[in-house]
């Protein structure tokens, strides 16, 4: 009896009871279709995902090592990288913390008009990263709404860093969400009631029993957070004031050297966030708890 | 509006839970100062866009181009990444093969990868001549040219979006009842006929919510596009890049004007989301990010 | 059509479920595989429907090994516990499907399929459910659908998988009567998975009982109530079961 395994083939019907018999030529073709199928995904995904990552590492170095190292250890880089980095140290806490309040007021509360704040918290996702941009600038730009009146008080938020915060924080607000608010409507309320009645109280509750149960999702939401605000471009680039070393963070670091034709300073700057995306990715993959366990061998829905 | 049945919900759905007021209003308030007050802001600018600006934005033969320029490779790329993101989730959901959990985190990479940084690397793959063109030559060889035109920029947006299809589509082939496939097995239809008529309709939902949401993701992708798409007026130049433009040259009420029709396009997006997500009473919001 | 299993034995990975089982079901008989949960008659039964195969061990239907047959060829049909019926269709589609993904030589024209799904609908008692779908059915009505689906194509035999047990206890009997007297009318050779005892001891002319992947004791029913296997025995007498009159041993 012998069957393989690794691609999920099954002990169907004649392929493995009686080995040789005229069935497993049928069996053999649905064998085939599957093994082309996965093997178009993965080309697929190499095509279309992984070559990109590849080009940028390839690029970077295309010059040698040295070059590579003299691109990203220099002053502008550096400044660049604090930018992103302050950025997303003040985006995430805050998504965060706005993520929580939310699944908790929606999900173990029951407010009404949940409908509307959770509009709300996907409208981000569906508008471009440039009208995001726009939004901000119109806002708090000198003849906008907060604008006019911070101006006053002599805070010029446009073009300048304050800007690219509120710009990143706009357009993050939905991940930590999405991540963990279908896991905590899944889960219901049964458990943080037992703990009620058990004597605890909210804040008890909350730490106890709701925060440990939603530990994983939560920490993939705030990953991809972090990897989305560090990578923000669009609506950045509309309110920084490019200025350099100043207002500018990586990704828009990276587009001023393309601009300038320094290609390969370019793309090593970009190798840098490519290193964080893919970190990232494998750090989430290591908590990975979306993807179920494959169908068991003989479970029916293994057909074609 | 019925406010009696109403009350009774409020007082039998009575919270159990404490910390009700200062979750909610601290989501309100949050939502509120980050989410709703620049929209608010872009909203309320239609008042300050005069009509002429109105009609010289939108008859403008550029801004024209422009708009079919992405609504077509929007379209189209929505169209691609729905075919892919079948594909995928039915191999990644159904079958099991080494590798099986390294491909459904490679999925994720555009989620975590700058789309300037995606851009940049795209140019660089599809670029024609030079040390580092990858397919670009090859490509070119055989007549197709990625770079500089609407082909680049629809690659870029199938970057962008390919996880979407996928992610919307997973959660239900995982819940899809397998005695039904049985049933339908035991009577005699093939794998063709039990992929339309018995997947295909399950399924339905969340193609269309995927296609939605790609669409309108790919509609508003700038960074990814703008290194690759060489940008030319009246042939591979996207609207986001004409709102970019006019905002440097400070003309407010046409990137306004521009960026409120983009709006308008978002919020119909969303609500096409809600309203399926509830219609078929599935748990779709799971696989919309 | 008569049945014959022999000598089936099943493994998932180094994990035993069915040991060396074999048993025989005449032309026209009801035979209930009964047990309880996890001891694998469900799976002897898809192993018979072809859904699954055995480790080793054949299965004949009148004489002729179908092991190797695939199983819309078998001519088997096959009620689901939970009806598994299609959502996106109506009850008449649903009835029609087994007809409608014939290939087109051997597809019954239109109205031959609407005729044969009228048919079933008043044999099942659900004349105006046609063109409802099935979550506006009752569990009951669902079943029956279910049941009528299987007969549409004129199986040789027909599986049925726990198939009352979601329903409560009113539509149960009434369900199970229906069964019967449709069964004993048509002549169908019937298999029947349950862990409800009564369900064993009224419907059926043969029981197998089973544990753990093997046969426990075979026989007509009121043989096995005679001698009472431990684990029957032990179900008896914790009154989980009313006992058939005719049957109340003078305790």
């Amino acid at each position: 009896m012998k069957f393989d395994a690794s691609l999920g083939v099954t002990p169907e019907i004649g392929a493995q009871v009686f080995v040789g018999s005229p069935r497993i030529a049928i069996k053999r073709s649905t064998l085939w279709f599957r093994r082309s199928l996965i093997g178009l995904s993965f080309a697929v995904v190499g095509v279309a995902l992984v070559m990109p990552i590849i080009a940028i590492f390839g690029a970077a170095l295309n010059h040698g090592f040295g070059t590579y190292l003299s691109s990203i250890l220099n002053a502008e880089t550096w400044g660049a990288l604090k930018l992103t980095l302050l950025t997303v140290a003040l985006v995430l806490p805050l998504n965060t913390l706005f993520a929580l309040s939310l699944a908790w007021a929606i999900n173990k509360t029951r407010v009404k008009g949940s409908t509307w704040l959770l509009i709300l918290t996907d409208l981000p996702l569906t508008i471009s990263p440039v009208v995001s941009g726009l939004m901000i600038i119109l806002l708090y730009g000198q003849r906008g709404w907060l604008g006019t009146q911070l101006h006053a008080l002599g805070f010029d938020v446009v073009y300048s860093v304050p800007a690219v915060i509120l710009g990143t924080l706009f357009v993050t607000v939905p991940y930590v969400a999405k991540q963990i608010l279908p896991q905590i409507e899944a889960q219901g309320t049964q458990l943080e009631e037992a703990a009620a009645t058990l004597g605890a109280g909210g804040w008890q509750i909350f730490k106890r029993v709701t925060l440990p149960s939603i530990r994983l999702s939560l920490v993939q939401g705030v990953i991809l957070a972090a990897a989305r605000a560090a990578g923000e471009f669009g609506a950045v680039s509309m309110v920084s004031g490019h200025i350099r070393g100043l207002t500018t963070t990586l990704p828009q670091h990276v587009e001023i050297l393309y601009n300038e034709y320094r290609f390969t300073a370019a793309y090593s700057v970009a190798s840098i966030l490519t290193l964080f995306a893919v970190l990232s990715l494998a750090v989430k993959a290591f908590f990975a708890s979306g993807l179920e366990p494959a169908p068991r061998p003989n479970d029916p829905s293994r057909r074609a | 509006m019925i406010s009696t049945p109403i009350k009774s919900l409020a007082r039998r759905r009575a919270p159990s839970l404490p910390g009700l007021v200062p979750t909610t209003a601290f989501s309100v308030i949050f939502l509120g100062l980050v989410v709703a007050l620049p929209v608010l802001a872009l909203v309320v600018q239609s008042h300050v866009i005069t009509p002429d600006v109105w009609l010289k934005t939108l008859t403008s033969r550029r801004v024209l181009a422009a708009m079919r320029v992405s609504f077509g490779t929007s379209a189209a790329s929505a169209l691609v990444t729905s075919v892919i993101g079948l594909l995928l989730a039915w191999v990644l959901e159904r079958y099991r093969f080494t590798g099986r959990r390294v491909l459904d985190a490679l999925l994720d990479i555009p989620l975590a990868l700058p789309t300037a940084v995606a851009g940049l690397a795209l140019a660089a793959i599809y670029a024609e001549n030079g040390s580092q063109s990858w397919l670009g030559g090859p490509l070119k060889s055989i007549g197709l040219q990625v770079a500089y035109t609407p082909l680049g920029i629809i690659v870029a947006q199938v970057f962008v979006t390919l996880p979407v299809q996928t992610r919307a589509l997973q959660p239900l082939l995982r819940q899809f009842d397998s005695t039904v496939e049985d049933a339908g097995i035991i009577l005699g239809a093939s794998p063709w006929q039990r992929f339309w008529r018995l997947f295909v309709p399950h399924l339905s939902p969340a193609l269309i919510c995927g296609f939605t949401q790609a669409f309108a993701r790919a509609l508003g992708e700038y960074g990814a596009i703008i290194f690759i798409a060489g940008n030319l007026p009246g042939y591979s130049e996207i609207v986001p890049l004409i709102i970019a433009t006019k905002l440097e040259q400070f003309d407010y009420a046409g990137a306004s004007a521009l960026a409120l029709i983009m709006l308008a396009i978002s919020f119909a997006s969303l609500l096409i989301l809600n309203l399926s997500a509830k219609n078929f009473g599935n748990r779709l919001k799971e696989g919309f990010l | 059509m008569s049945l014959a299993i022999q000598n089936i034995t099943k493994h998932y990975g180094h994990h035993l479920v069915i040991e060396n089982v074999s048993f025989h079901v005449k032309e026209g008989e009801l035979l209930t595989l009964l047990g309880p949960s996890g001891c694998g008659k469900s799976t002897i039964l898809r192993i018979i429907a072809g859904l699954e195969a055995a480790t080793c061990g054949h299965v004949s239907l009148n004489g002729e090994d179908i092991s190797e047959t695939p199983p819309p060829k078998r001519e088997v049909g096959f009620v689901f516990q939970n009806y598994a019926l299609f959502r996106n269709m109506t009850v008449a589609d649903n009835i029609a499907f087994g007809l409608t993904v014939r290939p087109r030589k051997l597809r019954p024209s239109r109205d031959q399929i609407a005729a044969t799904v009228a048919e079933l609908l008043d044999y099942m008692h659900l004349g105006e459910y046609g063109h409802r779908f099935p979550e506006q059915l009752s569990g009951g009505q669902k079943q029956r659908v279910a049941v009528a689906r299987a007969l549409a194509v004129k199986p040789k035999l027909l599986l049925m998988d726990e198939p009352f047990s979601a329903l409560d206890s009113e539509v149960r009997r009434d369900l199970r009567r229906r069964l019967k007297s449709i069964q004993t009318e048509l002549g169908i050779t019937c298999v029947l998975v349950t862990h409800d005892h009564d369900e064993a001891w009224e419907l059926s002319e043969r029981v197998v009982v089973m544990k753990a992947g093997r046969i426990e004791r075979e026989g007509k029913p009121s043989e096995i109530l005679k001698r009472p296997v431990a684990s029957i025995a032990n179900h008896l007498f914790t009154g989980l079961t009313a006992v058939p009159q005719r049957l109340t041993p003078q305790l």
